[in-house]
């Protein structure tokens, strides 16, 4: 066989194999998806009139969210004034997350920054982020009554420790060798801790921001479950107690969407950061 | 000898150690000063005063919280270590399912509380099913990704010089899994206390978090303070070890 003819055959012989690796699409992963997830909200869907469960139990979600479309342009008796609360929420959620966010950063800086402070402090931080933060909370309402700042403390509480300490190590476990570099290349500390020290150090401190956000916005639902006055835990209690049930899971799978919402968009910043970093 | 001393209290630790003594200080000295009052605040030394009347109160209610504790724990390790297996030696299973994984780990779990207690009422269950929720998933997320450490290299060599499944399982995979495994037990017992005690607080009948409240609403701030303390000493000890444990088995770990 001539070297000309090998080489025609090799194209051929690429798509043939490229074939044979396309699987059917049933047996896909995709396809999967689609199945199961269409099987979910079939079961939903007929939660009530099939598998006999009770409507204070289970809404189908297309009663869900026409009953919340009611609610919220028409007005009904099964839902209080949603967008207040949800303004309230949305306030405290902000509030709180920026104060972890200043004193967080601050603070571990500080302790990134100086050994002493960093080795002194960070195993206080540690054995405080392990104790389960909600054990003080009836404390919190002693001291700050039973209003927004409670419920802001305990994202602040939440969301505050993780900006902290991802910052201090982050800060921390900077390669010395770039240290070594920079000193000799005679930078001073200024520049060495703006120029070297925080780029690369800003993907963990930036998934710190990531993870402290998520946290500080439980920490402001739960808060407002525990101490249900104002805000969309005060909305969820409220719906519950009546048996709501279609506005409870409205409400529900609004909270769900902002979280979920504010994490996709927290995770892109830091894909673009991790790419910034990488060069 | 001054070498000996640095090297037993490092700068670092009495640094540490002063500041909570001195915290401690200015606390006792401005309630003290200020005239706060104590059906607010409780100084340090009230605090310790109230310690030795609480005890046996704390050990009869906390049994309850520890079982429900215990139970939500051993239920999420179970479940999450069998899901966690089977998703990372089952590629197909894993594409299933990842996604929804993933979906449930971002997702302020805590808003299910209505709906929990809809479908099992203001009973031990719900306790125990919402602490076990908030604990798998990090069980679940360490045993996959432990799972996926492991080299096909080495299951292959394995099988290539005639070993048995249950042999690769028992000196391949399963130890190249502890360190992950005791990575997610530290956070899964971190995220069922949470669980157990929100629920306790929010509709306790038994249990710590019930004597919490019972405290604060007859006024006994001492009392509140040295339940926490306690409290939070005892969950610092049970998470600690679980740190210490990942920590131990650090090198086990495949690079």
């Amino acid at each position: 066989m001539t070297p000309s003819a090998v080489r025609s055959i090799i194209p051929r012989m690429k798509e043939a194999k490229a074939a044979g690796q396309r699987k059917p699409i049933w047996k896909s992963v995709r396809f999967a998806h689609f199945w199961l997830l269409l099987t979910l909200l079939v079961l939903w869907e007929i939660s009530n009139a099939v598998l006999g469960i009770s409507t204070f139990h289970m809404v189908p979600l297309s009663k869900v969210i026409l009953q919340m479309y009611k609610g919220l342009t028409v007005g009904s008796a099964a839902l209080p004034d949603f967008f207040q609360h949800l303004s309230i929420t949305l306030y405290e959620l902000l509030g709180a997350y920026a104060l972890a966010l200043t004193l967080g950063l601050t603070l571990g800086i500080l302790l990134g920054s100086f050994k002493l402070l960093g080795d002194a402090y960070e195993p206080l931080v540690l054995a405080w982020w392990s104790v389960p933060w909600v054990i003080i909370f009836p404390i919190v309402i002693l001291i700050l009554g039973v209003g927004s700042p409670t419920r802001m403390s305990a994202g602040f509480f939440l969301g505050f420790s993780y900006i902290l300490f991802n910052t201090s190590t982050g800060l921390r476990g900077v390669d010395r060798k770039y240290l070594v570099l920079a000193r000799s290349h005679g930078m001073s500390a200024f520049a060495t801790f703006f120029k070297v020290i925080v780029p690369a150090a800003i993907p963990t401190i930036v998934t710190g921001l990531r993870l402290g956000f998520s946290s500080t916005y439980i920490g402001v639902i739960v808060g407002g479950i525990l101490l249900s006055n104002a805000g969309l835990g005060f909305v969820l209690e409220w719906t519950a107690r009546r048996l709501y049930t279609a506005e409870l899971l409205g409400t529900i799978i609004f909270i769900l969407f902002i979280g979920v919402a504010c994490d996709k968009v927290f995770r892109s910043i830091e894909a673009r950061v991790w790419k910034w970093h990488k060069g | 000898m001054a070498q000996r001393v640095k090297r037993i209290l490092p700068p670092s630790f009495l640094l540490g150690v002063s500041t909570v003594l001195v915290i401690a200080a200015l606390w006792e000295l401005s309630v003290k000063f200020f005239k706060l009052s104590s059906l607010f605040i409780a100084p340090p030394s009230a605090i310790l005063q109230a310690v030795p009347r609480i005890l046996s109160e704390f050990v009869s209610y906390g049994q309850y919280t520890l079982s429900m504790y215990a139970l939500a724990l051993l239920i999420s390790v179970v479940l999450g270590s069998a899901i966690g297996l089977l998703m990372g030696t089952i590629r197909y299973l894993h594409d299933l399912i990842n996604p929804y994984i993933g979906f449930m780990l971002v997702l302020p779990k805590v808003a299910l509380i209505p709906m929990i207690t809809l479908w099992l009422g203001y009973t031990e269950a719900s306790i125990v099913f919402f602490g076990a929720l908030l604990g798998i998933f990090p069980i679940i997320l360490n045993i996959t990704s432990g799972v996926k450490q492991t080299t096909p290299e080495h299951v292959i060599l394995a099988k290539a010089s005639g070993h048995s499944t249950p042999a690769i399982y028992g000196k391949i995979i399963l130890p190249a899994i502890t360190p992950y495994f005791f990575t997610g037990l530290f956070f899964a017992s971190h995220a069922a206390q949470v669980g157990v005690i929100i629920m306790e607080l929010k509709f306790g009948f038994k249990g710590l978090g019930y004597l919490l409240m019972l405290y604060r609403e007859s006024f006994n701030e001492a009392a509140v303070f040295a339940l926490v303390g306690l409290l939070a000493l005892i969950l610092m000890g049970l998470n600690g070890t679980f740190w210490y444990l990942s920590r131990y088995y650090d090198s086990w770990r495949i690079e």
